[in-house]
């Protein structure tokens, strides 16, 4: 305990210092304005903006960096909250009550409540990285392809339970949307699958380019073709920040929302993806009434950001003490961390205990920054929803079109952008969402990776997924709930995740 | 009145600087361009997405030339199918010297033997600049591991058809082409499970998945030091300074066992040969600067620099070296 007070006085000497101060502003400043654009997640955010760090000492950039990682972070969700576009796969969920809401005229509350959640959430999982970031450690060796799978399949079995209206049509999305992860050049075999031929789909299809084609192009499409609905806010815009009874209402969520997220965000292969999911389908599953879910509840916006933000913070476990990074941003804070002259490992804790402590506790302190650059600028994001839709679309379109340009520098994307967003204005005219769609996309890929190389290790051995308890577990919990499912006395209450 | 002044002004000064000799960069570019180079500035294209190894040099070694050259070099990821979209838009770039290809193993020798959709042959279609830097790869396996030496482990794999499992940084990688060849060297038929880069394959192998992995040496180089991870031998024809203990795979029975990644620059063929040693001198002199020396080699990667002929030379054996072993392996993607 004395060790960790310890170790987090001489991080917050670190972060402290000035210099190291105004690194970590400028990066939250910077991250959440480029972020914001639509498209520009944080990995595209910080490959942009890794070169401006080489002036600076490894302590220093690393703390910009991870500075532009939750300003980009933050400013995906306000995108997503404002139009209805989701910047990366953390972000689906975010859009459909926070957008919801800001139809109803209460962005400011939406964008409120994101980020005190996420500083609620920032602040927990960085206490948690100080105190047990070694032990946590364990938990994502312990993890491997079968245990991988397991999750995955508990999580789309999830999606498929909530789903409501149609549940045969949440489940063709779903369907269609692992389908579609497929396409490319198949990992193991290297043989093209589903590319027509054509170069650019041999990495496969992007997951912004289609998040922005259904969410974003098909939106604005169904805008334009539906006069009532063109402008964003109907309603005249109310309070900017959420008040006591809104913080009422949030406050469980938000701390089952950083628990879920912390847990998630520590294991390897991106499980951060699934926490924002896990705690919408939770508060949903708890609320008393799940109806007002998809038609802006305050739970479905607190929940998920509180765990997009903890899995955010806790996926730097792995980097800090292996030095092994879990998903492509933490990868490309290894590329960091290289170029400033440092092997990341286990041992950058004991090398360099200031960079290490000094980078988490400016974590806490990018937290709190973020809260405090975003609740003034609230006002200024929510004025941005009065500007006529006709000035708006246009506006939106071309971001967009930026967005994905910036990824490969790939005019093809940008043009798949508009088929895709014409593929969902078709579908979302039929009643299929895209939401359920997105997650089949996200994890499909990670699915079917897992699964081969479980049976890769296994030689074919099928069992292997019942073999470890923690596998067997997780498809324990996926078989319940398709049971529960199936039970016509349940049928009735089943609810929906993804409704719009 | 002030303005349209100021505005006369500007037109007479633009005319009288035209017309003079010296100040004719502007109105006849291609006569100087040369000696000019470079007047803007130079992208350099790598063929991986931002934040794997080959970026990290890319972009450490490319603020030191833009230091030496007076402008930016400006990197540009591209990794898509293999790094060959990157290599071939870098061909088909002008030849003017302001599109630079970061050129590895990948591009440069392995993908016109493994990619059968591949039509460019990256050996006419680059002028090479110099070779940049050289690193080694590891033979790994955890520290749980039952194996505690290179030839326990070739000696169980012999004994045992099929029950090893190996990770790779993904098909094709020069992670998975590195083993690949050892195990055909010496025999052993062993099962590749690809990953997605070299960090989630070492997180199974620490989490007892695999038995072994041959990965380069700045992937795992925490893992070493740290004694989470047991380097049992390297794939250079010497032992590396890193790691003085541990034994090359050339020496341990296998003489002609070699795989290394390197990383070179290239040009578009055509460049013009004063920008070609301009570029080249550039790049030697921010190679020599302390700061690169020591970020480089805290990795376990050797600088090199050598001349564009050497370069053209290593990368045609190298090229019919992996195009003889693919071919026999029958190892190809799409």
């Amino acid at each position: 305990m004395f060790d960790l007070i310890g170790n987090l006085g001489l991080g917050l000497a670190v972060a402290f210092s000035l210099k190291n101060l105004v690194l970590c502003l400028t990066g939250c400043l910077v991250g959440t304005l480029v972020g914001i654009l639509p498209g520009v997640g944080p990995i595209a955010t910080i490959s942009m903006l890794l070169p401006i760090t080489f002036g600076l000492d490894p302590v220093g950039a690393l703390i910009m960096l991870a500075g532009i990682y939750y300003g980009a972070q933050y400013g995906g969700s306000t995108t997503a909250i404002l139009v209805n576009i989701p910047g990366e796969a953390t972000a689906v969920v975010t859009t459909l009550d926070g957008h919801q809401m800001a139809r109803r005229g209460r962005a400011g509350i939406a964008l409120g409540i994101a980020a005190i959640g996420s500083f609620i959430a920032g602040t927990f999982a960085t206490l948690l990285i100080a105190a047990l970031a070694k032990p946590l450690t364990s938990l994502a060796l312990v993890f491997g392809p079968a245990e991988y799978f397991s999750l995955m399949v508990m999580g789309l079995v999830f999606a498929v339970v909530l789903a409501h209206g149609s549940i045969l049509k949440a489940i063709a999305m779903i369907l269609f949307g692992i389908l579609l992860s497929t396409v490319g050049i198949d990992l193991e075999t290297g043989e093209a699958r589903m590319t027509l031929g054509m170069d650019f789909l041999a990495d496969g299809i992007d997951f912004a380019v289609l998040a922005m084609g259904v969410f974003g192009v098909a939106e604005i499409l169904r805008n334009l073709d539906n006069v009532e609905t063109r402008d964003v806010v109907k309603q005249s815009i109310g309070r900017l920040l959420p008040g006591r009874e809104e913080m009422r209402q949030s406050a469980a969520p938000i701390l089952r929302g950083t628990l879920i997220g912390s847990i998630l965000g520590i294991l390897p292969g991106n499980g951060a993806v699934l926490g924002p999911f896990a705690a919408y389908t939770l508060e949903k599953k708890i609320a008393r009434d799940p109806s007002r879910f998809g038609k802006g509840a305050i739970e479905g916006v607190a929940g998920p950001e509180s765990a997009n933000n903890a899995g955010a913070q806790t996926s730097f476990i792995p980097l800090l003490t292996l030095g092994i990074p879990p998903n492509a941003v933490m990868a490309l804070m290894v590329g960091a961390m290289t170029i400033h002259g440092i092997v990341p490992g286990p041992l950058v804790m004991t090398n360099s205990p200031d960079l290490f402590w000094g980078m988490i506790a400016s974590m806490w302190i990018g937290n709190l920054m973020l809260l405090v650059i975003n609740l003034p600028m609230i006002g200024l994001w929510v004025k941005l929803l009065k500007v006529p839709y006709q000035l708006m679309f246009p506006a939106i379109l071309m971001f967009c079109s930026i967005g994905i340009f910036s990824i490969n520098s790939e005019p093809v994307q940008v043009l798949l952008i508009g088929l895709f967003g014409f593929a969902g204005y078709i579908l979302a005219k039929f009643g299929f969402e895209p939401a359920p769609m997105l997650l089949g996309f996200v994890l499909g890929r990670l699915m079917e990776e897992n699964f081969r190389r479980a049976l890769l290790v296994s030689r074919g051995d099928m069992a292997t997924f019942v073999d470890s308890p923690i596998s067997a577990g997780l498809l324990l919990i996926a078989a319940i709930m398709l049971i529960v499912v199936l039970l016509p006395s349940f049928r009735r209450g089943r609810e929906d995740v993804f409704a719009e | 009145m002030l303005n349209r002044r100021h505005l006369t002004l500007l037109l007479v000064a633009g005319c009288l600087a035209a017309a003079l000799p010296g100040a004719s960069v502007g109105v006849f570019p291609a006569a100087h361009a040369q000696d000019a180079y470079p007047m803007r500035p130079v992208k350099l294209v790598v063929p991986y997405a931002a934040g794997g190894g080959t970026d990290a040099i890319a972009r450490l070694v490319a603020s030191g030339v833009g230091e030496k050259l007076g402008q930016p070099m400006v990197v540009e990821n591209n990794g898509t199918s293999g790094g060959n979209v990157a290599s071939q838009r870098v061909a088909s770039a002008d030849p003017d010297g302001y599109t630079v290809l970061m050129a590895n193993q990948g591009p440069m020798v392995v993908n016109p033997h493994l990619f059968k959709s591949l039509k460019l042959d990256p050996l006419t279609a680059f002028d090479p600049v110099t070779l940049i830097a050289r690193t080694p790869l590891v033979v790994v396996v955890s520290k749980n591991s039952k194996f505690k030496s290179f030839e326990e482990i070739i000696a169980f794999g012999k004994a045992n058809p099929g029950a090893l499992t190996y990770g790779s940084a993904g098909n094709g990688s020069a992670s998975h082409l590195a083993t690949a060849l050892l195990l055909a060297q010496a025999g052993i038929d062993a099962v590749h499970v690809p990953y997605k880069g070299a960090g989630p394959a070492l997180n199974d192998m620490l989490g007892g998945r695999g038995d072994f992995m041959v990965t380069t040496l700045p992937s795992v180089l925490g893992l070493v030091d740290s004694g989470e991870m047991v380097p049992l031998a390297v794939t250079t024809k010497e032992r590396v300074a890193k790691l003085p203990n541990v034994p090359a795979v050339a020496e341990r029975g296998y003489p002609n066992y070699e795989s290394a990644a390197w990383y070179g620059f290239a040009v578009p063929k055509g460049t013009p040969q004063p920008v070609i040693d301009k570029l080249r001198s550039a790049t030697l002199e921010a190679l020599a600067a302390p700061v690169i020396k020591e970020r480089l080699g805290a990795e376990g990667t050797t600088i090199v620099g050598d001349t564009p002929q050497e370069f053209a030379a290593m990368m045609k054996s190298e090229s019919a070296r992996w195009a003889t072993f693919l071919g026999q392996a029958g190892i190809s993607i799409d």
